[in-house]
């Protein structure tokens, strides 16, 4: 829960944004996609006098193909850069590794900027960014500059950014004919890697980066290692290059300093030869953990008051009904849907964004309603459980299915888990096992062992697809 | 009336045009909340809304050990919206302490008066210091954070085997130890069976602190009707009764004043089962401020303060023969605890001294256990409750013996096995187990995996540059607890049942549901005992203005005590209705059959009376010539004692708490990733044993769920504290729960063996699945990497601690054995 009040500004220009950055002082804090900025405002890690959202402002979502690179809004969510053909055509790597962030519910609401801006050391882009040489676009009111991805990170979640300036757009050269691969080791899916790895090769060059590693990501030019061909004895020479470069890796609870070293060298002899296609990627299928904040924060609430409007008046679409409300700004939307408007059908069971009770469908894919801010829905639809049956009756085919196949329990996860089911199969209506298991990777459940779940998902689809809803339990 | 009569108002049908109705019981019949629960329409704790209620929120202590100086609340009552903060001095002198599950000092347990609020020292990092009382939640939480408390540190006790060092520092300087009770079952001639061994395995098994973590933390909430005298709590509890006497009894209310409902639970896995320090502090204050007060924990206060488990380290010796047979064992547990307190905790230790040595006979043990206090979140029950460790012991020596004698895994267990035959079987501890089939269940569990045919298939893998393995495990789980001197934990429950004048049936329980379903199935007994289909019956759990004493839900008790209790009282019922049918049908009662709605002749089914029609006679016809015979009412109450529970004690002294023994082996198969230590389980397939299946779906579920916590234990959650006794992992990011890719796919085979001991075989579900997983999934990784001699006691599995195991595990010579035989 948020307990520190704070201003909410959601402009629709750049420009506006650009302005209240540089003239509304200190300790602002930017929201675009929020996956991680949520989260450490809900543990009270970070308590910023403001929010700036960009989430309102038109146009920020694209990948344009300029000549020998594609330019990537900065507000381009991780699921559109995962389909999109561009990218699967000209960097698929990078597309790879946005399969790797969060859940599907974070790959919706995530964007490519915000988690450059962030900087997590572990982050899934930042080898790839630096290892295909993309350049990253900022703007403030002085005017617009690009810096290197490799420049760009640096230290411990900092970054070249100077005060006033956001990222704008991400330039990723094309691959042309060099190959490129990304992989990580993770403990959990969904988690922060523990290492990640990038790799991009031709011919002539060969290029690496490794994430988890160090405070930054750790890019290092291995031509000479490969210059008679990705082999055994030179992907060993790579692993030991690797090591000796990652003396500063960071011990926490995940791993130790010497074992993300160990790791690191593994990991990009793995990224090399799958690269030079020795090895099939293996998309999203190894284990991981993530790097995070403690609960146990000492950090005050700040002793003055802030100076702004501390609610903000919103007008949402809520299962079909237009509503107006104004909301106090620490509001995350499963509080404006649970005790503003009564539906309690969306349940909250972290508050930090892991476990998906609270999953809802914002204009039309799923979020995790307690890592979005009330305020930041303005003019957005909302879909909740509630909208799936107008009585017992008259179930959804999809929790016909649920109740069919035992798919629930005590049924706290369950309208969470639904709506990510809704949403698997309205993205792939034919999924294979191991795709709906990846599908409703955002949603825990501690009851149900998940196979049921899986069982309930995979009839439904067959159903639909044949064209008639399942039959009633 | 004549038979012609009785046709014409109740119908007949021709001979074999009527369906023979099935039985409810053994039925995969649908959870009978899911469709509410599915359309997101459960009431949960936190669901509710009352007007003018108020938000509580906890200061809770940030060091591990200290002396509270003092508690200054002026800056969070200056706070708009505040409406009042407590402390612990005013609960010391309004409340009485938490009461204990039971009377401690009959086993020469330590006890501690745990109240609703630390007063003077905190012990663990979380225990609640101070409450606050707001208008809203975000004030609460705001208002808590201002709360000044000055601390004076103590010298932190944050290990076990430390904290029984004589110069540690005391959790309780009254208690002059840290040792909650000392206990030492000796059974046969352990030094003996020594001398006499072929070899001896030995090592130091090490399970982590984990915890339930149920997808819905706790929630309570509270009214009190001043002019009434009225106090309602709605609470995610597992035990409604017995915490309705506690509340009472803390904040000194008649018990008959307080109503205590159970909201739908989002899960418990036995976190849900005690008293926790909220529960009261919440009671307290809606009286105290004569408003409703909500109380929603916090994830981060759940992993903190929500009860942890498991962290045990097993020193064990075990000596056998060359034919496999294990003669002897010694073990000596010792288990940190975290701090005292009134949760149903510390005990999880002794039943794993209970359940030591599971499903062999192994005629000489000494069992050492020490359950020791340390600065750390106090243990509470959760799923497993100690069983776990016990059979992972077993496991992890029965593989070592395996190793040692060159005998398979599976042969060296089926050599040790307790007979089906030698059951009821009395195990070293002093328990009775009821029944089983234990070798039954393992040619199964070889069946359904595939044991024969996998070294091919681990072949074909080794040829593709991939390492997997096949590992079997094993696992007894004691169900149906019942303590001495215990209000909480005893193994009896009651059931009423109910017709109504249209012949629908309505139970009610003393048993409850946290979540898991067993109200579907006390329905099907209940439908079945009657004659009724299921859809006419409803249960109704949890509200102790509306349903009979009972003790609600753990160990797996539901459907063994509630279950029974409802056949019990819905078989008087029946008695009462098939009276009054033969009267009418001029047969003798039991000559009657009742299905699916319709009464009939045995011997003439075609010949029937609507269930219903018999009912509306006893109703309508008080005094008429059918009914006048039987008591008025179609209404009873019963309760069912279960008779394997033994505690006066058997000539060696030793008493029996569990009557209930279910039983699984598991085959789980895994790759591994030698180079990472990263771990992928490929299938998991198990054979359980719960006695007479009511329902397979929710059994199978049930057990699902236990093997996904299982895994979750073996491989992926370990609460954290540092030497400071600093909690590291209050976060789902930190504490990582399995999803559904960590998760394979699950393949249940069910044994099934009668408890003789209940009326309808029923033996208890609940806990299954957990204990098994664990050994298999060590025994798995082992067989994946032969070449290495890697033994694995340590958990959990986490890749490094893994890709540290197989860094050090010695490479086999193709003549070594075992490190430690020594024929």
């Amino acid at each position: 829960m948020i307990i520190q009040e704070f201003e909410f500004r959601a402009p629709d220009k750049l420009g506006e944004a650009l302005a209240v950055l540089a003239e509304g002082g200190d300790d602002i804090k930017l929201l675009s996609g929020g996956m991680s900025l949520m989260p450490m405002m809900a543990l009270g890690l970070v308590r910023p006098r403001m929010v700036l959202s960009l989430n309102r402002i038109e146009g920020r979502g694209y990948v344009r193909d300029d000549r020998d690179a594609l330019r990537v809004g900065a507000g381009t969510r991780h699921y559109e850069i995962i389909r999109d053909p561009l990218i699967a055509r000209h960097c698929p790597l990078l597309a790879e590794a946005a399969s790797f962030i969060g859940d599907m519910q974070v790959r919706n609401r995530g964007t490519i900027g915000g988690s450059l801006a962030h900087a997590d050391p572990a982050a899934d882009y930042s080898p790839v960014l630096v290892t295909v040489g993309a350049r990253v676009v900022v703007r403030s009111r002085r005017g617009e500059r690009e810096i290197a991805a490799e420049k760009f990170f640096t230290g411990l979640m900092a970054t070249a950014l100077a005060r006033g300036e956001i990222v704008t757009e991400v330039v990723v050269p094309k691959l042309g004919a060099a190959r490129g691969a990304y992989t990580r080791l993770h403990r959990i899916e969904g988690n922060f890697a523990i290492v990640n790895a990038a790799a991009v090769l031709n011919d002539a060059n060969a290029r690496i980066a490794l994430g988890g590693a160090g405070p930054v990501p750790i890019a290092l030019d291995v031509s000479a290692e490969l210059s008679h061909g990705v082999t055994d004895d030179a992907l060993a020479a790579v692993g030991r290059r690797v090591r000796a470069a990652c003396g500063d890796a960071p011990a926490d609870l995940n791993a130790s300093a010497d074992y993300r070293r160990q790791m690191a060298a593994v990991y990009a002899e793995r990224a090399l030869a799958i690269a030079a296609g020795r090895t099939p990627a293996r998309h999203a299928a190894e284990m991981g953990r993530k790097a995070a904040a403690s609960a146990s924060t000492q950090n005050k609430p700040a002793a003055g008051t802030v100076g702004g409007a501390l609610r903000t008046a919103i007008a949402i679409a809520v299962n079909g009904q237009p509503r107006r409300l104004e909301a106090d700004n620490r509001m995350v939307l499963a509080d404006l849907l649970r005790d503003v408007l009564g539906l309690t059908g969306t349940h909250i069971g972290c508050g930090t964004g892991s476990c998906g009770a609270c999953t809802v469908m914002l204009d039309g894919r799923t979020v995790k309603s307690c890592s979005v801010l009330a305020a930041d829905v303005d003019g957005c639809a909302v879909e909740t459980i509630e909208s799936l049956a107008p009585d017992i009756q008259h179930l959804h085919p999809l929790q016909e299915s649920f109740v069919r196949n035992h798919g629930q329990q005590c049924g706290y996860c369950t309208p969470g888990m639904v709506m990510s089911a809704l949403q698997l199969l309205r993205d792939n209506p034919n999924p294979d096992e191991a795709a709906i298991r990846h599908g409703i990777s955002g949603n825990l459940c501690r009851c149900t062992g998940y196979q049921f779940i899986v069982n309930a998902i995979s009839d439904a689809a067959r159903a639909l697809a044949a064209g008639k809803p399942p039959p009633a339990a | 009336m004549a038979t012609e009569q009785l046709h014409a108002t109740a119908g007949s049908v021709a001979p074999g045009d009527a369906p023979e109705p099935r039985p409810a019981m053994g039925s995969r019949v649908p959870g009978l909340n899911s469709r509410v629960l599915v359309v997101g329409r459960g009431t949960y704790v936190g669901d509710l809304s009352l007007p003018g209620m108020l938000h509580m929120a906890l200061v809770r202590s940030i060091y591990a050990h200290a002396l509270v100086k003092s508690v200054d609340a002026s800056a969070a009552q200056a706070l708009a919206g505040v409406v009042c903060v407590v402390a612990g001095d005013e609960i010391r002198q309004n409340t009485k302490p938490i009461p204990q599950a039971y009377t401690k000092a009959g086993i020469g347990a330590h006890a501690y008066d745990w109240y609703a609020l630390a007063h003077d020292r905190v012990r663990y990092v979380g225990e609640a210091v101070a409450a606050v009382v707001a208008e809203d939640k975000y004030t609460a939480r705001k208002a808590a954070e201002l709360v000044e408390v000055e601390y004076e540190e103590l010298p932190v006790v944050s290990d076990a085997e430390r904290g029984m060092a004589p110069d540690a520092p005391l959790i309780e300087p009254a208690w002059g130890t840290n040792v909650v009770m000392q206990r030492t079952t000796e059974v046969g001639d352990v030094a003996g069976a020594f001398a006499a061994a072929d070899g001896v395995v030995s090592g130091c098994l090490s399970t982590q602190r984990y915890s339930a973590s149920p997808m819905e933390p706790r929630g309570y909430a509270a009214v009190y009707d001043a002019f009434r005298d009225q106090l309602t709590l709605w609470a995610s509890t597992q035990c409604p009764h017995p915490l309705r006497h506690y509340i009472a009894n803390i904040i000194g209310i008649d018990e008959s004043r307080v109503r205590v409902i159970q909201a739908n639970v989002g899960g418990a896995f036995g976190s849900k089962i005690p008293t926790y320090q909220e529960e009261p502090l919440v009671a307290y204050l809606a009286r105290k401020l004569k408003r409703p007060i909500k109380w929603i924990e916090e994830r981060s206060e759940n992993l903190l303060t929500g009860g942890h488990a498991r962290e045990q380290k097993v020193h064990f010796e075990a000596a056998y023969k060359r034919d496999g047979q294990v003669i002897g064992l010694k073990a000596r547990i010792v288990a940190d605890v975290g701090a005292p307190s009134a949760l149903a905790g510390w005990e999880m230790s002794l039943v794993t001294n209970f359940c030591i040595p599971t499903v062999y006979k192994i005629p000489n043990c000494r069992i050492e256990l020490f359950p020791v206090a340390t600065n750390k979140c106090p243990w509470n029950a959760y799923r497993g409750y100690g069983k776990e460790t016990a059979s992972f012991l077993m496991d992890r020596i029965m593989d070592d013996v395996a190793r040692a004698t060159g005998i398979d895994r599976a042969a060296v267990r089926m050599r040790n096995y307790i007979q089906p035959h030698e059951f009821p079987y009395q195990q070293v501890s002093g328990v009775i187990l009821d029944s089983g089939n234990y070798p039954g269940a393992m040619r199964k569990l070889l069946d359904l995996v595939g044991y024969a045919e996998f070294p091919k298939l681990q072949a074909e893998a080794r040829a593709e540059g991939r390492r997997i393995g096949l590992g079997l495990g094993q696992e007894l789980v004691a169900e149906g607890c019942s303590l001495p001197t215990s209000l909480l934990i005893a193994g009896y429950d009651g059931a009423t049942v109910r017709v109504n004048p249209s012949g629908q049936v309505t139970v009610l329980t003393g048993v409850t549901s946290p979540g898991s379903g067993n109200e579907t199935a006390i329905a099907q007994v209940a439908a079945d005992t009657l004659g009724v289909e299921v859809d006419a019956v409803r249960v109704i759990q949890g509200d102790t203005e509306t349903c009979p004493w009972g003790l609600g839900n753990y160990s797996s008790r539901a459907v063994i005590m509630g279950g029974s209790a409802t056949y019990m009282a819905a078989g008087d019922l029946r008695e009462k209705i098939l009276k009054v049918a033969g009267h009418m049908f001029e047969v003798l009662p039991a000559d009657l059959e009742c299905r699916g709605g319709r009464i009939f002749p045995k011997d003439a089914p075609t010949r029937y009376l609507a269930f219903n029609e018999v009912v509306r006679t006893i109703y309508n016809d008080t005094f008429g010539v059918h009914a006048k015979e039987i008591e008025p009412g179609l209404e009873a109450t019963r309760y069912f004692r279960h008779p394997n529970i033994y505690q006066e004690g058997d000539p060696e002294g030793r008493s029996s708490a569990y009557p209930s023994w279910p039983n699984a082996v598991v085959g789980a198969i895994v790759e591994v990733d030698p180079a990472t230590g990263a771990l992928k389980l490929l299938r998991v397939c198990m054979v359980h044993d719960c006695g007479v299946v009511v329902n397979p779906m929710l059994a199978e579920g049930n057990v699902h769920g236990g093997i996904a916590q299982g895994i979750g234990g073996a491989i992926y959650e370990h609460l954290v504290y540092d030497e400071n006794g600093q909690f590291k992992t209050a976060t789902f990011m930190d504490y990582t729960l399995p999803t559904a890719v960590e998760i394979p796919p699950l393949e249940l085979a069910h044994q099934e063996t009668r408890s003789p001991f209940t009326p309808l075989g029923t033996k208890g579900v609940g806990e299954s699945g957990v204990a098994a997983i664990l050994g298999a999934i060590c025994s798995a990784v082992e067989n994946a990497l032969p070449e290495l001699d890697l033994r694995l006691l340590e958990m959990p599995l986490s890749p490094e601690r893994l890709w540290r195991a197989i860094q050090d595990a010695p490479r086999k010579r193709a003549d070594d054995g075992a490190g430690s035989a020594r024929s």
